[in-house]
């Protein structure tokens, strides 16, 4: 049977042609958006590593007047200050490569031979206590890092597997703005927000008084008064005197980091909706059409002896052969994606797009097919075969 | 072979009641040639239909080489027709997109035969009609009477006990006309195939062993 149908589809491959390359480019468009959908959503599977619920975050812009020691001076009573609001579970400095602030700051090194290269985030000793950071191995930075030998650094999970991966790396010293030794291994920091890719990422330790942290973040409480904004505002503003400063709300920024993903994600879904319910419209008006046009030979198959259910199956196979050969030769384009690395995308997604875009497209085609194969089934040969 | 008994057909629609058949009685013995003529419009086809058993009759019994097929469920009756029935039309109802040799074995495909057999069956049935070296062409590059001899290949290819031809040379001049004929004449004297056959034209009708004519959905000799 499977060989008749294969003649039969062969012999009206002209008047399939059309039925053909609307789905193969069905299944392309659906390989695209799953693609760029599950590209995304991968990422932002990857947890973020850090808190940002009721977490504010204040860029300070210091004067250079008075003198460094002076400004240290009121960092420190700034953290003093603020330590005393009891809403206030943690605080810290960094520097200005913050959480979606879009700032990065890319180095490379050569360590004995090797690149290294990573992102950099700069933060003091309570930093990763702010962020609620999860410190793997090792720890995070203390006072006695700034008289240690080397300077301490603390990297990231994807850092220490890409450079380091079944070795232990605490203690390890490395070529990093001279030496440098790694004391610990952070979860995930995903600082630039849900959807974007965790590169290697090295923490730097500078003590909060430092001139190169001006950033300074705060971890309220759950539940906290709202009107504590405004005290934590007039501490800062009280204490730091003439030193502007802007204050963000790090949840917000999230949102909104997030949200210039999601609304691509959802636009591009809503198309494709759109387009399949065409397509799948399309495919149901090309199949009652042909089955009315089939109307004799579908007659004259059950006078010569075919049962209802072997017309129902004829219908169901042609068309899941139609749309094998449509998803071979959409593969075939698809398949480039990888084989050519166009983009810099996991080939496991690029599997996981075939495999969505070929389930969507069968279960269209099945769901379209069933009604017009079911009308054909129950086509009465004493009158199909006299209407011609 | 055939047996009717008091078979009517009535065709209902939600104002009109139709009586296509009335009450028809006819026995046809293995073997026998029979020809229905009557104008149209007079129930040549729908008799034919029941005695192809692609309709059911209103009232009354249709007996098939013994068997009783009222009780058939439709996977029983296709398989019966398969078995058993050989159909001609006037249109030929030949698939365009098939060539001949796939035109012919299509019976075979609803049966448990391989492929090699089945297209051994085939090209024999063509072979038959004279038509073996035409079996790669399409339907379309065939005269009429050359089509008709294909639907005769396919009707006979699964070695049916009898055929039901639908005015089978209706479409065809006389010369073609005529060949159809001989062929059906000659698979009825050859091989014993019973052959029921609707037609217009008297001369042809006058070839076979008998003659019914039916008239406003009764038989009147």
């Amino acid at each position: 049977m499977i060989r008749h149908l294969l003649t039969l589809i062969w012999n009206r491959k002209q008047r399939n042609l059309l039925l053909l390359l609307e789905l193969i480019a069905a299944f392309l468009i659906l390989f695209g958006v799953f693609g760029f959908v599950l590209y995304n959503l991968d990422k932002y599977r990857t947890p973020l590593g850090f808190e940002t619920e009721n977490v504010w975050q204040a860029s300070l812009f210091m004067t250079d007047e008075p003198d460094s020691l002076t400004r240290a001076a009121v960092k420190k009573q700034l953290l003093i200050n603020l330590r005393q609001v009891p809403e206030i579970a943690a605080v810290c400095f960094g520097n200005p490569v913050t959480p979606f602030s879009g700032s990065t700051w890319t180095s490379t090194s050569d360590d004995n031979g090797y690149e290294i290269s990573a992102e950099l985030v700069a933060g003091d000793e309570d930093y990763a206590q702010t962020f609620g950071l999860n410190v793997l191995e090792g720890r995070w930075f203390t006072e006695e890092d700034q008289n240690a030998k080397y300077s301490s650094l603390v990297i990231n999970k994807r850092m220490r597997d890409t450079y380091w991966k079944d070795t232990s790396v605490i203690g390890k010293v490395i070529q990093w703005n001279g030496d440098a030794r790694i004391i610990g291994v952070v979860e995930h920091f995903k600082y630039q927000g849900e959807f974007s890719d965790e590169n290697n990422l090295i923490f730097s330790y500078f003590p909060d008084h430092s001139s190169e942290m001006p950033t300074l973040i705060m971890r309220l409480k759950p539940g906290y008064d709202p009107s504590v904004e405004v005290q934590i505002s007039n501490i800062i503003r009280q204490t730091t005197k003439d030193w502007k400063f802007t204050i963000k709300n790090l949840e917000n920024q999230r949102i909104q980091n997030s949200r210039q993903y999601w609304v691509p994600i959802v636009a591009f879904l809503s198309i494709c909706g759109f387009l399949v319910f065409n397509v799948a419209l399309g495919l149901f008006g090309v199949l009652v059409y042909n089955i009315k046009k089939r109307r004799a030979e579908i007659g004259l198959r059950k006078a010569i002896g075919a049962h209802p259910s072997v017309i129902l199956s004829q219908f169901i196979w042609e068309i899941l052969i139609l749309t094998t050969i449509s998803v071979i030769v959409g593969l075939f384009f698809a398949i480039q994606f990888p084989l050519m690395d166009v983009f810099d995308v996991d080939p496991g997604v690029y599997a996981r797009a075939i495999l969505f875009s070929a389930l969507v497209i069968y279960s269209l085609v099945l769901i379209c097919t069933i009604y017009p194969s079911r009308q054909a089934a129950m086509v009465l040969p004493a009158n199909a075969l006299h209407e011609e | 072979m055939i047996e009717l008994n008091s078979i009517s057909k009535v065709y209902r629609t939600k104002t009109v009641e139709t009586l296509a058949l009335d009450n028809i009685n006819l026995k046809v013995d293995k073997g026998e040639f029979l020809s229905v003529m009557g104008p149209s419009g007079c129930g040549k086809s729908t008799l034919l239909n029941i005695i192809g058993l692609l309709d059911e009759p209103t009232r009354g019994d249709v007996v098939i080489d013994a068997q009783g097929i009222s009780n058939y469920k439709t996977r029983a009756l296709a398989r019966f027709r398969n078995q058993k029935l050989g159909f001609i039309f006037q249109s030929f109802h030949l698939i365009n997109d098939l060539s001949v040799l796939d035109n012919v074995e299509l019976p075979l495909i609803y049966r448990p035969l391989g492929a090699a057999k089945r297209r051994e069956m085939a090209e024999e049935a063509l072979e038959s009609v004279g038509l073996k070296n035409r079996m790669k062409h399409l339907p379309s590059q065939l005269s009429g009477g050359q089509k008709q001899r294909v639907a005769i290949a396919r009707a006979i290819v699964g070695r049916p006990e009898i055929i039901l031809a639908d005015e089978p040379t209706g479409n065809l001049d006389s010369v073609m006309g005529g060949e159809v004929m001989d062929i059906l004449l000659k698979l009825n004297a050859e091989d014993a195939t019973t052959i029921v056959m609707v037609t217009h034209d008297k001369r042809i009708a006058g070839k076979t062993h008998r003659l019914i004519r039916l008239f406003d959905g009764s038989q009147v000799n």
